[in-house]
């Protein structure tokens, strides 16, 4: 029991101590706030004032900004006396760049269209005028808003694209988002061409080398760096997995051990990441059709072998994604995700573009040169493509926007993405670590001031040849069917997979569990794209629905016959 | 309080919700119901409920925010109670820690968890090092049990909120009624289901409905355990999806249609429970020392609850100082360079002022509004103030990237939000958004306030000839105080955490607040993430002595909530 409690006499704390305590606070606050007063960075980028300033929109991390950003201001200040303030926005990943860009676009012309041609605007406008699909010299009002915007010289307040992946370049180039330029005066990437012919020779930025395209054949854009997906993985891990062999190809990724350790970026968030499930489709195509080509004496390009080898490596190819998608934790739309954690010890082997994947591994490598992570590109399953920069629609400084392709494209530029740090040439603080896309700037003495002093990308180019036409008609249906069948079904696909690997895989319940008899690549083209790109955006989502709804049955039938099996063997 | 000033609020408040909340979110939300001839349709909202994976969803973000809310709830009531009630070592320290919860940096505070639950972090390591776990197979925390996973998490990062809007309206009750009651005879249990509970339920509420909408809706939280199957993260992952169906907007629309049920549901079971108390506390609370070892048990209660609920905040600073981190208990080896490099950076100086300077605006345009919408909700009989009421809290239920590009969109030449850009600077835009958000935490507070006061003494002062006004500003207000201070300290803290409307209006490096700081660092590859952290600590102190702060300067006029 508790007593009702007496009013005792607690005498009120005497004033200064209370006064102490304020101002003991009131000084913590202070330091708090002088910390980062006084440790204050003495070279700023964004300088007091200045007399020129270039606008770019770019998801290259902080390091590439500063010292490209810094080197370019120098170098624009040497060529022309100008303070340049290089304005960096970076809104946030691909996917917010791609949202970022319409919604700019959007309003923009819709200001151009209602306030300056007085014409009116609607949902159809909007949705048509940056519509590849619509022919601009047809009639209508959705041809003639197209028309309008790819003549009009509307911006956004932005010069420059720099960085990402080629295929969202390809499809802001087919919007009009960026602009090819001028041949005189020479501006945007046409104007670099028209400046500098012998850049863009075979010996230097080919057009495109085997399948990958290397710069825009309108010039909407032109590679700056390569890129490509690989491997990452954790030595620890795997020995703890008792995973003796280190991963060459993706096919390692299906691997039942490495159940709940596979870290996966998310294709439907990035089209990067969507080419790099395309490509490990095509490399189940080429070794379908490599072994038909053993067994038979028709002609390499019989296009019947050629047929057969595109159905069945596209089979082959969605099985092995869906084997390595149930040993996968998730799929993220972040880049650096995946990296960190292999490199923490929370995936044993994730996605990761080379350059993410090569700095985890130095990061963590210790003195005597071993690193616990390491990368590898699979061989025959991934292609070298770019990483490309662009001029945007209505950029307000064409030229200065023409000198920093111009500048990242020189020799001088290209150096300080593959430089050491305090080479000749090379980065001020930090290593970039990414391959330049010049040829002709893997020399020996070039090599001999490179981080990555043995990298020679062209020759390994050579193990995969794209083959564009084999699934580039279903390339939106590829990442639609990984969300349906991997994505939104994970729980189920998850559980179904620990069944089948405790019970050691039983024939009834894998065959359940791969059963992918309506997605053959016929029905892929014919009926699934059809209605992806069907204007009824409704028609969409039933497909979603109907499709995860069977695999969600048929995951849960497999889980069901695994756990049966068992069963019957006891 | 006259009807034109009434009048006038609402009108005010239509104005501003219209322009800064529908506005916004209506061009993206309208697609949801538009079919492919331009007209009407309500298929995609009805596609949601057919199928099982977003029916699902629902049922999941339903499930965690009961759960979190209950489990706030049992956190947070009894350490509010044994504050008011007892003194024990430590106490003003321990309570002014209790808030440090909520202030996770963004960005770094996923990684900071897992730098302790990962498969090697550090307890694992620990369990491992103690011989209860095998080395080969560690424990995956965070794949398993992810619906559990996530309340639990949810509950250590939001029963401060309850905890502080129930202390505050425990420093609001006067202490006599519960004397009276004892006096009488009445059994300390019975006192506490037949007096305090009651008479404290509007703080109750207001932290609760909070928490629960927080929770229905949270997307951070169920990302870092990777578990998809809830609405947030299914429009999360839809709005990002590069098909650019109109779908998620429906999601969006069904989220903020049951936002609005739930919310108006425990209102109306709510409004039942609500009783007025005697107005001011007419005596000084005096606590009672329970003697030396229960004394301890209330410290230690208090001690458990912070530091489980620090477990990330801990991963944060500890990742801040480590060299290279890696399946040991503790960083092998400890650094200052990460502080020296981030808070050196460029960007954070500026960063820094400009997140106090949006923050700091924010706040007081929410107090002023909240203060305004709270009494004509809860002091008159207006027509509208459900309306308003409903208004207040919707902000917390959509997801910030629908709010952000819709600004953005409005921001642009020639459309109804252009003038609020200055030149290039985005702060009106950014106070407007991030007050938008945070309102909610000032008009629950403010709302529990004036509940919980008896008009009478506003009576008393109107009767003796003080104008409503007046009565406002020296009689309401200043009773109300702890309320108030208690949901700006929310708003503010909040605002210097937001992200979305952050990561894209704050276009310019000069413009960026700190969070926008810390996401460059965190992009930066090698020690990145731990330039972050760093940063995030900077925050995460800064944060906490301006709690500290707001009780040593305010304490005294305060009462028990803040003292210090």
């Amino acid at each position: 029991m508790e007593s009702p409690h007496q009013p005792q006499k607690h005498p009120e704390k005497p004033t200064p101590i209370w006064r102490r305590k304020e101002l003991l606070v009131l000084l913590a606050l202070f330091l708090t706030l002088t910390a980062p007063f006084l440790l204050r960075s003495k070279n700023s980028s964004t300088p007091g004032s200045f007399d020129r300033r270039l606008v770019i929109l770019s998801p290259h991390n902080e390091r590439v900004r500063q010292e490209i950003g810094h080197a370019f201001a120098r170098h624009w200040k040497a060529k022309t006396g100008e303070t340049l303030y290089v304005d960096w926005r970076i809104p946030g990943g691909a996917s917010e760049i791609a949202m970022f860009l319409r919604s700019e676009f959007t309003s923009a012309f819709e200001f151009l269209y209602e306030n300056q041609l007085g014409k009116s605007w609607n949902r159809d406008i909007a949705a048509s005028f940056a519509d590849p699909g619509i022919k601009p010299e047809a009639s209508g009002p959705a041809a003639d808003a197209r028309r309008t915007f790819l003549d009009s010289s509307v911006g956004i307040g932005v010069d420059l694209l720099f960085g990402g992946g080629s295929y969202d370049f390809q499809q802001f180039g087919k919007a009009g988002y960026l602009v090819a330029g001028s041949t005189t005066p020479p501006r945007g990437p046409l104007g670099v061409m028209e400046l500098h012919p012998d850049w863009f020779e075979e010996s230097a930025i080919p057009e495109q080398v085997n399948g990958e395209i290397f710069r825009d054949h309108d010039n909407q854009w032109m590679g700056v760096v390569l890129a490509s997906f690989g491997i990452v993985y954790n030595r620890d891990v795997l020995n703890r997995l008792k995973i003796s062999e280190e991963p060459s190809q993706w096919a390692n990724l299906a691997d039942p051990r490495l159940q709940g350790q596979v870290a996966l970026a998310d294709p439907t968030k990035s089209g990067s990441v969507a080419k790099a499930f395309e490509l490990m489709i095509q490399q189940q195509i080429w070794i379908v059709l490599e072994e038909a080509r053993q067994h038979s004496k028709a002609p390499e390009d019989d296009p019947e072998q050629i047929r057969l080898a595109v159905h069945k490596g596209w089979e082959k190819g969605l099985q092995l994604i869906q084997s390595i998608s149930a040993n996968a934790r998730y799929f993220t739309d972040s880049a650096s995700k995946i990296p960190l954690e292999v490199s923490r010890g929370d995936a044993a082997e994730g996605m990761a573009i080379d350059s993410y994947g090569r700095s985890a591994e130095e990061y963590v490598r210790q003195k005597n040169g071993w690193s616990r992570v390491g990368f590898v590109a699979p061989l025959g399953g991934t292609s070298i493509s770019v990483d490309p920069i662009g001029m945007l629609r209505g950029a307000p400084n064409p030229d200065i926007a023409t000198a920093f392709i111009e500048f990242v494209l020189s020799p001088e530029g290209q150096k300080l993405w593959a430089f050491r740090p305090g080479t000749p040439e090379g980065p001020i603080e930090a290593a970039l670590r990414r391959l330049p896309v010049r040829r002709d700037i893997y020399t020996d003495q070039n090599r001999q001031f490179m981080s990555d002093t043995r990298e020679d990308p062209y020759l390994k180019a050579e193990s995969f040849h794209y083959r564009a036409e084999w699934t580039g008609p279903v390339f939106g249906v590829l990442r639609f069917l990984i969300r349906v069948m991997c994505i939104d079904t994970h729980a189920e696909q998850k559980a179904a997979w620990q069944a089948l690997i405790k019970n050691h895989f039983p024939k009834d319940a894998v065959a359940a569990f791969q059963n992918l008899e309506q997605l053959s690549y016929d029905n892929a083209v014919k009926k699934i794209a059809p209605i992806l790109k069907s204007k009824d955006r409704m028609e969409e989502i039933r497909l979603a629905r109907e499709l995860s709804e069977r695999f969600r049955a048929q995951y849960q039938n497999a889980y069901k016959l695994a756990n049966k099996s068992e069963g019957g063997h006891e | 309080m006259s009807d034109k000033l009434i009048y006038l609020i609402f009108a005010i408040m239509l104005v501003f919700f219209g322009l800064f909340f529908i506005l916004p979110i209506f061009g993206t939300l309208r697609s949801a119901f538009i079919n492919v001839d331009g007209g009407f349709t309500f298929d995609y909202v009805a596609e949601v409920f057919r199928n099982p994976l977003y029916r699902e969803g629902l049922i999941n973000s339903f499930l965690i925010a009961c759960w979190s809310t209950l489990g706030c709830l049992l956190i947070a009531l009894p350490l509010s109670m044994t504050h008011v009630r007892y003194d024990f070592p430590g106490k003003s320290l321990l309570n002014s820690l209790v808030l440090t919860p909520l202030i996770l940096p963004p960005f770094v505070g996923a990684l900071g968890i897992q730098a302790m639950l990962g498969q090697a972090g550090a307890f694992n390591s620990l369990f491992i090092a103690m011989g209860l776990m095998s080395a080969e197979k560690p424990m995956d925390w965070l794949a398993a049990g992810q619906l559990p996973g996530v309340v639990l998490m949810n509950v250590l990062h939001l029963y401060p909120i309850v905890y502080l809007n129930a202390a505050a309206s425990l420093a609001n009750l006067d202490p006599a009624l519960e004397e009276a009651a004892a006096n009488l005879g009445c059994s300390p249990w019975r006192r506490f289901w037949r007096i305090t509970l009651p008479l404290m339920m509007p703080g109750i509420f207001a932290g609760s409905a909070i928490a629960f909408i927080w929770a229905f809706t949270e997307l951070g939280v169920p990302l870092i355990f990777d578990y998809d199957r809830v609405t947030a993260v299914q429009i999360f992952n839809g709005i990002k999806d590069l098909s650019n169906n109109p779908f998620p907007y429906a999601l969006v629309v069904v989220l903020l249609f049951f936002t609005t049920v739930f919310y108006l549901g425990s209102k109306f079971l709510f409004e039942g429970q609500v009783t007025t108390g005697g107005g001011r506390a007419s005596m000084a609370r005096i606590a009672i020392n329970p003697g030396p070892i229960p004394g301890l048990f209330c410290a230690l209660f208090f001690i458990l609850v912070t530091g489980l609920a620090l477990i990330p905040h801990i991963g944060v600073i500890l990742l801040s100082f480590a060299g290279d981190w890696y399946q040991t208990i503790l960083p092998e080896s400890f650094t200052w360079q990460h502080y020296k490099e981030a808070l050196g950076h460029e960007l954070t100086l500026s960063a820094i002022a400009n997140s106090l300077k949006y923050s700091s605006l924010a706040t007081l345009l929410d107090v002023l509004l909240g203060v305004a919408v709270a009494y004509v909700v809860v002091r008159t009989r207006f027509a509208g103030r459900r309306i308003l009421d409903v208004m207040a809290m919707l902000p917390l239920a959509v997801p910030g990237l629908v709010m952000a590009f819709g600004y953005l969109a409005l921001s642009r030449e020639g459309q109804p939000l252009h003038g609020l850009m200055l030149g290039d600077d985005p702060i009106l835009l950014l106070v407007v958004a991030y007050a938008m958000r945070r309102l909610p935490y000032v008009v629950r507070s403010a709302s529990a306030g004036f509940q919980q006061l008896s008009p009478t003494l506003e009576e008393a002062a109107q009767n003796l000839g003080a104008s409503p006004e007046r009565t406002l500003w020296r009689i309401t207000l200043p009773l109300i105080a702890p309320n108030l201070i208690a949901g700006a300290l929310l708003a503010f803290s909040f605002a210097m955490l937001e992200v979305s409307d952050s990561m894209i209006l704050a276009q310019q490096a000069a413009h960026y607040p700190i969070t926008k700081a810390i996401y460059t660092l965190a992009s930066a590859l090698g020690d990145g993430p731990a330039l972050a952290a760093a940063l995030g600590v900077w925050s995460m102190i800064f944060l906490t002595i301006t709690m500290l702060g707001a009780g040593a300067v305010l304490g005294k006029k305060m009462g028990a909530l803040f003292k210090v």
